[in-house]
């Protein structure tokens, strides 16, 4: 049992599990509550690096029904025992994690496509569903779910929907509350909510976003609707430089307000952009490159292109034509995988991902950027979320120290002012990362007092026993990096 | 693409500290394609867990308890991991390693141990007599020539269970009238020892090689034939591995490889005579012959020969195919999840509507024609070999 763990006869409620899971869907082995200690968040990957294990949970179930997941949230009431629910664990702010030990029940073997409505343009998909594995059962039909996070290959959609997820083509696809059309949820005292699966209700509140963004504090998402498209005609790639980040800010606000909404839409700071043009372009001190992929018929990709091509030259934009964009999408995950780079002895790194207004964004970025390399790490940015009216900012950094104390107090410092620019710049603190551990401590600060307070009242009614998921979004359980007032 | 060929590769998993380090803590960019992983649904039973289970050993953070022997040899060793992994990271070679750790350290399970007490008893991995190796293939050594430059090593799997491959394999080299003879007789060819050295017995496997190696050299054979990609694999990859190596004007080809060669030849054989009904096959990739030795292509040419018929493609194919549930001495120790994954595969053979189901791997065969009826699909399944000598049968007979 690890440390932090709340007791509970492990061996007793390990028994009972088998009975009702069968013995090969129960785990108490060490090196399987290891393996499930992690999950995409660079600290804890940077302290994994080092082989410092940390918290774990005390066993490990794979459920393959919703009744299972019903008993097992029973017994956890009954015995006070911490459930976690996990799908793909590619989260990247701990939101996995099993801080006081206790279950993970572990979604992956309910991975089925249970309908697709092609007269609708609707799937409805159990939690486990791996990004790709949908993808693929679409694009073999003729269809997409849109839906393209860098983490597509380890994350599942039953994390997509808890984390409030986006994906690189969100502009033209959206985001996932905007395609999650109906849930399933076990709540924390195990009854069963169905949220009808229709394109849009006005009778009270919609259910359903209780739940999304939820990171599994407010029940167990056990199924899922979801809008999906029709694979596009067409698919054509654009680049352009601008001189600054000003000018490249003024075309993407230009694109939105002539009504358009290329799939892909990415603007490099300075930082970023050398490192995106790399082989194609040296660019000027300041200039930004801007990536787009049109993807849709053919007559509105011609459109897309030829109008927002006019509006980046008239912006001052360069024409760089599709290469460099086509290469970042084919080699969109290269960063994704771990190199001695950023996992090195020493090194820190990790990405804050935020969003404001237009009115707001540019400032943030200053402030952020200015903040956080006054820590001493170097960062590159890009924004690659946009709206009509504004968009994110991904502040990338990337550092080194002498000792795993001073990386570790360097990456919390980091954190810790990056955040506080953007706070005090008007930005959400979270665009598509969610909440987790990391960003726990924050939460009173982005929703007010009496918003936090809601919170919280909604948690202790939904879950009066706390036991699930806790410590994440805030709630429960401490934090493990407070922010310092 | 095709994986780099691993040759002259250092032996130690601490030589391989910093790739194991680097899976462990990957964001999962493969899991998706591992067949255990998607069969257990258990992170530990993937490559990042395995990665992490041979760190936390190295690290001295964790022993070789048995849950950990097990996520080690709860792998097929396909492969599939590579095919997604960007920086080409060879993690199942380093999951040999530790299984090698996991021998020396006697904490091998049964299964395993099962494999290295039949080889060394007997030379074949089913315990089956030596002196019996042949005894399918009786009819087929009246056709073999002594004096032949070019020696079919037929393997275990073929000699002991599926022999129609192996007559099949004849028949199609008589017809191209390839003198051929057979590693047969009491010094003759003996297991390859590619079971052994993927459950993690290299001492077994450098005893093998030697043998073989001998026994090729005693032959005075030029050109080395298998039908077993592991089998090709042994005497390409790791018998270099283990400091051994055949005599230099000795190449080693998987039949398809071979057969490629003489496709001039091979067209008028394979006209299907006029009334034959239009046939449809998918092919399986076999992971020792597609990711390990890059062969894709070869395969997919010769069935392209037949004439009236449709070359079928799984959704995961060439670098991407799934294992049949065979390989990494995986049967050996968890019967259950072999099956499981070959199922996995033939369900997938039902999204392709083909009437035949075809590889170039006695394993793969052995493992789908098992799996078969308990899974209740109307399928034929073959050995590449036995569907070109079945063309070519039939153009001969008129049927």
């Amino acid at each position: 049992m690890s440390k932090s763990s709340i007791a509970f006869n492990v061996n007793r409620v390990k028994r009972q599990l088998e009975v009702w899971l069968g013995k090969e869907n129960v785990s108490a082995a060490e090196v399987d509550r290891i393996c499930y200690s992690r999950d995409a968040w660079p600290l804890r990957l940077i302290r994994l690096g080092r082989l410092v294990l940390e918290s774990q949970p005390d066993l490990i179930v794979w459920p393959q029904t919703v009744e299972q997941i019903q008993k097992i949230v029973l017994l956890a009431n009954q015995e006070r025992i911490p459930l976690i629910p996990v799908s793909g664990a590619g989260g990247v702010a701990g939101g996995t994690l099993a801080i006081t030990g206790g279950i993970v029940i572990d979604l992956k073997k309910m991975n089925r496509v249970l309908q697709f409505d092609t007269n609708s343009l609707t799937v409805t998909v159990q939690p486990g569903i791996l990004g790709q594995e949908l993808e693929e059962y679409l694009q073999a039909r003729g269809y997409t779910s849109g839906h393209f996070p860098s983490s597509i290959y380890s994350s599942a959609y039953g994390g997509f929907a808890a984390t409030r997820s986006a994906g690189v083509l969100s502009s033209k696809y959206g985001k996932i509350e905007d395609v999650i059309t109906g849930l399933e949820v076990v709540l924390p005292t195990s009854e069963l909510l169905r949220t009808k699966a229709v394109p849009r209700s006005s009778m009270g509140p919609d259910l359903k976003h209780l739940f999304i963004g939820s990171e599994g504090a407010f029940g167990i998402i056990t199924e899922i609707t979801l809008r999906v498209a029709p694979q596009s005609q067409a698919t054509q790639f654009a680049s352009y430089l601008f001189p600054d980040l000003t000018s490249g800010m003024a075309a993407v606000k230009q694109i939105f307000r002539h009504d358009l909404k290329p799939a892909l839409i990415r603007l490099y700071d300075e930082n970023e952009t050398r490192f995106v043009l790399g082989r194609f372009k040296s660019p000027p001190k300041d200039a930004c490159a801007l990536n787009l992929m049109y993807s849709a018929t053919k007559e509105l990709v011609r459109l897309e292109s030829r109008t927002i091509k006019r509006v980046c030259i008239d912006e001052g934009g360069e024409n760089l034509g599709p290469g460099p964009s086509k290469h970042w999408w084919e080699n969109r995950f290269d960063l994704y995988y771990p190199s001695s780079l950023n996992m090195g002895p020493g090194m820190l790194y990790d990405v804050l991902d935020v969003a404001a207004n237009y009115a707001n964004l540019e400032k943030m970025y200053w402030a952020m950027r200015e903040a956080i390399e006054a820590t001493g790490v170097s960062t590159m940015s890009h924004f690659s979320h946009f709206y009509p009216d504004g968009g994110n900012i991904y502040v990338i950094f990337i550092g080194h120290a002498r000792t795993p104390e001073e990386v570790e107090t360097k990456y919390e410092e980091v954190w810790q002012v990056g955040l506080e620019a953007a706070h005090q710049a008007g930005g959400t603190l979270s665009h598509q990362h969610g909440v987790g551990l990391l960003k726990a401590p924050w939460m009173p600060i982005e929703h007010g007092p009496s918003g936090f307070a809601l919170l919280k009242a909604i948690k202790a009614h939904l879950d009066p026993n706390n036991i699930l998921n806790p410590g994440k979004l805030g709630l429960g359980e401490k934090s493990t990096t407070p922010r310092k007032e | 693409m095709t994986a780099p060929r691993p040759q002259h590769l250092p032996s130690s998993l601490d030589d391989y500290a910093k790739i194991s380090r680097l899976c462990s803590l990957c964001n999962r960019m493969c899991r998706h394609s591992c067949p255990t992983h998607l069969i257990t649904g258990s992170d530990a039973c993937s490559p990042i867990g395995r990665a992490l289970i041979i760190e936390l050993y190295r690290g001295k953070k964790s022993a070789l308890t048995e849950a950990a022997v097990d996520r080690l040899y709860q792998c097929n060793l396909c492969g599939a991991c590579k095919a997604w992994c960007k920086p080409r990271h060879e993690l199942p070679y380093i999951i040999e390693l530790a299984r090698a750790r996991v021998v020396k350290e006697n904490r091998a399970p049964m299964g395993v141990l099962e494999l290295d007490e039949n080889v060394t008893a007997s030379s074949n991995v089913y315990g089956e007599s030596h002196e019996t190796r042949f005894a399918k293939l009786e009819k087929a050594l009246t056709h073999t020539t002594k004096n032949a430059d070019i020696a079919y090593y037929v393997g275990c799997t073929t000699a002991y269970r599926h022999p129609e491959i192996a007559q099949a394999t004849q028949q199609v080299l008589l017809a191209l009238d390839i003198e051929h003879k057979f590693l047969s007789g009491p010094e003759g060819e003996v297991c390859c020892g590619s079971p052994l050295m993927r459950a993690g017995f290299t001492k077994t496997a450098k005893t093998l090689a030697e043998q073989n190696i001998q026994a090729i050299v005693e032959s005075n054979a030029k050109t080395v034939l298998t039908t077993c990609p592991g089998c090709a694999r042994a005497f390409r990859d790791d018998y270099p591995r283990l400091g051994l190596s055949l005599p230099k004007k000795v190449r080693v080809y998987h039949i398809t490889e071979f057969l490629i060669k003489h496709q001039k030849q091979l067209v008028p054989m394979l006209n299907a005579v006029a009334e034959s009904a239009p046939t449809s096959f998918v092919y399986h990739d076999p992971c020792h012959l597609g990711r390990e030795l890059g062969v894709y292509e070869q395969p997919r040419q010769l069935l392209r020969l037949i004439p009236n018929s449709q070359l079928l493609e799984f959704l995961h194919h060439k670098e991407y195919a799934d294992c049949c549930g065979g390989g990494g001495a995986l049967p050996k120790t968890f019967s259950v999840l072999t099956e499981k994954i070959t199922q996995r595969r033939l369900a997938a053979t039902a999204d392709t509507s083909a009437e035949y189901l075809l590889s170039a791997c006695p394993n793969c065969k052995r493992h789908f024609t098992a799996t078969l009826p308990s899974h209740g699909q109307t399928l034929q399944i073959l050995d590449i070999m036995e569907m070109l000598a079945k063309v070519i049968k039939a153009r001969t007979t008129g049927r």
